[in-house]
């Protein structure tokens, strides 16, 4: 709790690094991702003192079985690039309130808040050694992946980079934790609240540029609202505001890189080439790797910007006619991390919390997480 | 190396189960507090 105090009194300073660091809108990191990471601490330097389980018993007579919890020891942790501080502390904070000490490594380019945040941690009072940040690439990931001392990894990032880090961790049975890529749908029934829909939309797309594995990314609308939903999608798309991350009324800021940028508008570029409707909302700087939120109009489920992480204010709009056909779509891709379904039948929202294959399903909603309840992947 | 997991008592069903994050809004509210974050401003 000290450490957290720490923390929120460097919360000013943090925020404006995390901007510098990431491209990030400084309102998104003084109002999300640093007040967030600090709450997550809060909540595991508290629930590690209130921990459950089995009660201790004479379940096997003449003798008292009791458990308990133990740390793993040294825990290894490569974190991204698109939250740096809060994927850090996601790791940092339950592994260092089970009692383990971490070595973690930053993403290379995005490291300057995990040094930061170990500075404070050391000013604040914590032992010199529980929390270790390794800079560098691969060859810094893959030492602590294979680390005989190392018991356990836990990967934030790409699915390729998770393949690898499983591969690598898995001659020496080291237990792993991998959370990895997502391709969210978003499902908005005729039945829905249209502007709540859009609004979520635009929210759980476009959200830190739209670089976040849980970002709703394949929108199916029902064939009787799809041109409602659309037009309306449209024009709040043309409001958001892409520019320099410390102007005040910016929304969004740029890609994290170049080779990023490249990566997104390849996807787009694609798209256009195919003859699918790009709608390109808005404008953005002309330097910089500034990218528009951008619409992609009723794309075959096979396109590549429907099957795959883009990764950037991009969404793909497509029809549905049947909640059967719905959960269809939706489930159609390898990934299951998160989903969300916009219905007011309250039947529907719970058959589709069911049916729908994703660690976490928002009822319209989309993005809203807290430190208590998990962020999990369900394949 | 003798493994991973656990057999035996409630915690072998957390080997056999997967977790489910169901969020339900219950506001019905159109744009949510913290949607300023992404988009508009903090009292719109």
């Amino acid at each position: 709790m000290k450490f957290a105090d720490a923390l929120d009194a460097n919360a000013e300073e943090l925020a404006h690094l995390e901007s510098k660091n990431a491209g990030k809108a400084l309102k998104l990191t003084v109002n999300g991702d640093i007040p967030f990471s600090i709450d997550n601490l809060r909540y595991f330097a508290s629930v590690v003192r209130r921990q459950e389980g089995a009660a201790a018993g004479e379940y096997i007579g003449g003798y008292t079985s009791m458990i308990r919890r133990e740390p793993i020891g040294i825990v290894g942790a490569i974190t991204p690039w698109n939250y740096p501080l809060m994927m850090a502390v996601w790791k940092i904070a339950p592994a260092i309130a089970a009692g383990n000490a971490i070595v973690l490594k930053p993403a290379p380019n995005t490291p300057i808040t995990t040094i930061r945040f170990a500075q404070i941690a050391l000013e604040s009072g914590l032992p010199e050694g529980l929390i270790n940040i390794v800079t560098g690439g691969a060859d810094v990931g893959e030492a602590i992946c294979t680390h005989p001392d190392i018991g356990m990894i836990s990967f934030t990032g790409s699915t390729r980079t998770g393949k690898r880090v499983a591969e690598l961790a898995s001659p020496m049975i080291k237990r792993v934790t991998l959370e990895l890529g997502g391709k969210a749908p978003f499902v908005v029934f005729a039945d829905a609240d249209i502007e709540a829909a859009a609004n979520g939309a635009i929210v759980g797309g476009y959200a830190n540029s739209g670089q976040d594995c849980t970002a709703a990314t394949r929108i199916y609308v029902q064939n009787e609202v799809f041109d409602q939903f659309v037009d309306r999608l449209t024009e709040l798309s043309k409001q958001v505001v892409v520019g320099d991350p410390f102007a005040e009324d910016t929304d969004i800021g740029p890609l994290s890189s170049q080779t990023h940028f490249n990566k997104v508008k390849g996807f787009v570029e694609e798209a256009k080439q195919q003859g699918m409707q790009v709608i390109t909302c808005g404008k953005v700087p002309s330097e910089g790797y500034y990218f528009p939120p951008t619409l992609i109009i009723d794309p075959p489920q096979t396109a590549n910007c429907v099957c795959e992480e883009i990764f950037g204010p991009v969404l793909v709009v497509k029809r549905f006619s049947s909640e059967e056909e719905a959960i269809e779509l939706a489930n159609d891709t390898p990934y299951g991390l998160s989903g969300s379904c916009w219905t007011l039948n309250v039947q529907r929202a719970m058959r589709m919390a069911k049916a729908m294959q994703c660690g976490t399903v928002w009822i319209n909603d989309h993005l809203a997480i807290g430190s208590e309840m998990p962020t999990v992947d369900s394949r | 190396m003798s493994g991973v997991g656990k057999d035996m008592s409630h915690y072998a069903l957390e080997e056999y189960t997967v977790v489910k994050h169901v969020v339900f809004d219950i506001t019905g509210d159109q744009r949510k507090g913290w949607h300023f974050t992404t988009f508009g401003k903090a009292d719109s």
